[in-house]
């Protein structure tokens, strides 16, 4: 127990480091970036080219005159007490609608994370036991395809079957169940597709292991060595997996949240880069670091508690 | 596994699969709805048209959820609106307005000149308030306004330390928008509150980037409103947009790209579906980089001119939806001609040969994300580049984000681009100066390095030009002095499409928007008709 305490402490004190230094890393890009974020709130409408005295008033209205550190130090100060600032552009608290999006992103991701959890991990399972058999060649086929194919295409043909022709899911919007189908499994596709071949090989791998024959010895059903034996030995790397994933997902669904008009993080954080406006981008990286970090510290005391190897060398 | 749980697993799957298809199918959303007289009407529209308390208008003009003191009228001109009429003196340094009477905001608040006056405050008081659809300033649309004072109170008069007559051409528009003094702040310019305006519709729901519902304003003074109820869904993705109309899940789109002309075509081929077109006050051009070989020299400026072939942009790849054109002010202004685009390309490559004498020359034409994300920019870029090879000019297609454009045209390190321009108001002095005087912002941070002495010379004429007519043909010289010794190229106008669902009625374009106020369902004995 208390090499558990210890094990969960060390890696929580790790973070803190990695997330000062991803916010660093981003003030430092946002620099590097062409472009002036007074400006672009002067040019927003396209036809105001500002003089030189609006430009400057609008620098030092957003503390743009003030040294990098300067700006950096007071950011990272407010942000401490949980004022990540207004956004340049909307003029709009960033923490407020970070938290009115994060729910949004979360739960799409966690729709997509069902359909991983729920098709990848027992069709995995599943093709490991039936390898080379006729439904079993069509599945792995068909998992390449998901592979291979870019989500947006994906979604535009999803959108052309089941919105345009059978009219069955709506083509975008967020608040019911029904809208978040299409959404979910567009961006599950290719992760449910590699859990399933992922799966499929650790269980294959797993099943030649000594301790399963000696299993089948004994007269154990099939059954119970999969799933007491089996399963558990080869489900670690799919994990490690579904968590990265999980994670991607906050800055990864950009593309499905524009498409299926879901107003999530991607798309806040996107429109935030396009126009650089810093104190978003600064916000965003700092609260999807966090969940980001958090959900592989939760993979790291997953593997803790079901792979006793790794209990073994935290005791030792 | 053998045969038995195989056969379970796959009925397992089956029954799987016909369940979530009869949840899926029993969802509400997934019905077809019938009609009903009041039904809600919903649009699409590509962004926020309520972007909020921050934005100095609320909600866009196209929404009619405010009303200006003057506005323009669906084909571009001025129209009085919250103000019946006006006079200055002699010298325009001193505006009465005569107010509307029997006019309440939507709070019902009454519409007066006090209320005005709190308009004026607030004005004043927020400096440049930025905007995705036309930033606002003071000092832009009222330079030099001393005083805003109700004289009676139906009155206005706002006094000036300088003359501007053009003024009424500025206040149209976005520039007068007047709201109820109860829902805003008038010494930050925040509104506290939804905007109240004086419009047929009043803003009843809105959630920012996901939708506005527009309900119908029952003490409008005007012509009401016809439809109950309609929502602005956003739907960023045009593709999306299409597929929401296809569904039956939106009845129209709003706003300027609702849909390209490309997929307003393909939806049009459904006999549900019907579309229609107004000119916009939105143009195409090409910006040239006048302080470098090859477009420092203006003979190549005019070659290029002549050798675009503007027709066939129009037919390709705006589907005939725009207007070609070589006049640099868009032809829904008060104060243009149209000069139709005539090619000449025997002239041009000889005036390109004098030019290179003989030489290749290569261009770096920029290209930048925000109009390819919106217009068929990099197709057109493409046939642009494929014109100009005969100049003997090697075009080089660079894309690039938006800064990283603005930065690299400030620094001339371009040749050419291309870019959409829109107006604000009625007046062209503003973008003229801003484009094509030495000292004009646009002329300088788009590296055009322009100067005609002639347009010099206008502008200080306009300086203390006040009658209108006068006014007028020093624009015009102005425009024509562009077409001989051009700074940019003009490619054509751009039009503003309606795309709706058949059983709409009221359903027109305009300059700016739709026929909101006009669209309703379709009664079955209207139909009949």
């Amino acid at each position: 127990m208390k090499s558990a305490i210890l094990f969960s402490l060390r890696k929580l004190f790790l973070l803190i480091p990695f997330l000062i230094g991803i916010t660093i890393l981003s003030f430092i890009l946002g620099i590097i970036a062409p472009g002036d974020p007074a400006i672009v709130v002067l040019t927003m409408d396209g036809i105001t080219e500002p003089t030189t005295a609006e430009l400057t008033a609008m620098r030092h209205a957003m503390g743009l005159d003030q040294p990098y550190w300067t700006q950096y130090g007071k950011w990272l100060l407010h942000a401490v007490s949980g004022d990540l600032g207004n956004s340049y552009v909307t003029g709009k608290p960033v923490l407020g609608e970070l938290m009115r999006r994060l729910p949004v992103t979360a739960s799409l991701a966690v729709c997509a994370m069902g359909w991983v959890v729920v098709f990848g991990i027992p069709l995995g399972i599943w093709s490991a036991k039936n390898t080379n058999r006729g439904p079993e060649l069509v599945l792995r086929i068909f998992s390449l395809l998901l592979i291979s194919v870019p989500g947006f295409w994906l979604a535009i043909i999803l959108m052309l079957v089941f919105t345009e022709e059978l009219r069955l899911l709506p083509s975008s919007g967020y608040g019911s169940e029904v809208q978040m189908i299409m959404p979910s499994f567009v961006l599950a596709s290719g992760t449910m597709a590699s859990v399933l071949r992922l799966q499929k090989t650790t269980v294959t791998e797993t099943m030649q292991k000594p301790f399963v024959l000696t299993g089948q010895a004994k007269g154990l059903p099939l059954n119970h060595i999969m799933w007491k034996h089996v399963f558990p030995n080869s489900v670690m790397p799919v994990i490690t997996m579904m968590g990265t994933f999980f994670g991607s997902v906050l800055g990864g669904s950009v593309i499905i949240e524009d498409l299926f008009s879901i107003p999530g993080l991607g798309s806040y954080v996107l429109s935030a880069i396009w126009s650089r406006d810093y104190p978003v981008i600064q916000g965003y990286v700092i609260v999807s670091g966090t969940i980001f970090v958090v959900f592989n510290y939760l993979v790291d005391l997953s593997y803790y508690a079901l792979n006793p190897s790794v209990r073994q060398e935290e005791e030792s | 596994m053998n045969a038995m749980q195989k056969k379970s697993f796959f009925i397992t799957l089956i029954l799987l699969a016909v369940s979530l298809t009869a949840v899926i199918i029993s969802l509400p959303g997934c019905k077809k709805q019938s009609v009903s007289e009041d039904a809600e009407i919903i649009l699409a529209a590509g962004r926020d048209l309520s972007p909020g308390y921050k934005d100095p208008y609320f909600s866009t003009v196209i929404l009619k959820t405010w009303e200006p003191l003057i506005a323009i009228s669906d084909d571009g001109d001025i129209e009085p609106k919250l103000a019946l009429s006006w006079d200055s003196n002699e010298s325009r340094t001193e505006w009465l307005f005569h107010l509307r009477k029997g006019v309440t905001f939507q709070d019902g608040v009454p519409f007066n000149a006090k209320a005005v006056v709190e308009n004026f405050k607030r004005y004043s008081h927020m400096g440049y308030r930025p905007s995705s659809f036309y930033g606002f300033a003071i000092e832009r649309v009222y330079p030099g306004l001393l005083k805003a004072e109700a004289v009676d109170e139906y009155v206005l008069k706002l006094t000036f330390k300088r003359p501007v007559p053009m003024l009424i051409y500025r206040m149209a528009g976005w520039g007068s928008a007047m709201f109820s003094p109860h829902c805003f702040n008038a010494d930050t310019g925040d509104f506290i509150s939804t905007a109240m305006g004086t419009g047929p519709f009043y803003i009843a729901d809105r959630k920012d980037n996901e939708y506005t519902v527009l309900k119908r304003y029952e003490n409008y003074y005007g012509v009401k409103a016809k439809a109950k109820s309609v929502r602005i869904k956003v739907i960023p993705s045009p593709e999306t947009r299409y597929s929401a109309m296809k569904s039956g899940e939106v009845h129209g789109v709003i706003d300027l790209g609702g849909l390209t002309p490309i997929l307003a075509r393909e939806l049009v081929k459904d006999e549900r579906f019907a579309c229609n077109a107004a000119k916009s006050t939105i143009s195409h051009y090409l910006t040239l980089n006048g302080r470098r070989f090859p477009f420092s020299d203006e003979r190549m400026r005019i070659a290029l001119n002549l050798a675009i072939d503007r027709e066939k942009i129009v037919k390709h790849y705006f589907c005939g939806f725009g207007t070609p054109t070589m006049s640099f002010l868009n032809s829904t202004n008060p104060f243009t001609k149209v000069y139709p685009p005539y090619t000449d390309m025997e002239k041009a490559k000889k005036l390109a040969s004098d030019v290179l004498q003989g030489r290749r020359q290569k261009v770096k034409f920029l290209l930048h994300q925000y109009g390819v994300s919106r217009y068929p920019y990099k197709i057109i870029s493409e046939f642009i580049q494929a014109e100009l090879r005969p100049l003997g000019l090697d075009v080089e297609i660079v894309m690039v984000d938006n800064q990283a454009s603005r930065k690299t045209m400030q620094r001339g390190e371009f040749d050419m681009s291309i870019g959409t321009r829109g107006l604000p108001n009625l007046d062209p002095t503003w973008l003229l100066h801003e484009f094509f005087s030495a000292e004009g912002g646009m002329n300088k941070s788009s590296s055009f390095g322009y100067y005609n002495p002639v347009i010099e010379n206008c502008f200080a004429q306009l300086d203390y030009t006040y009658p209108i007519p006068e006014r007028a043909r020093l624009y015009d010289t102005i425009i024509r002095q562009l077409l001989i010794h051009p700074a940019v190229v003009p490619l054509l106008e751009d039009t503003n499409l309606a795309v709706y669902d058949k059983r709409l009625g009221g359903y027109k374009a305009i300059t700016y928007g739709i026929t909101l106020d006009k669209v309703h369902w379709i009664r079955k004995d209207e139909a009949g008709q």
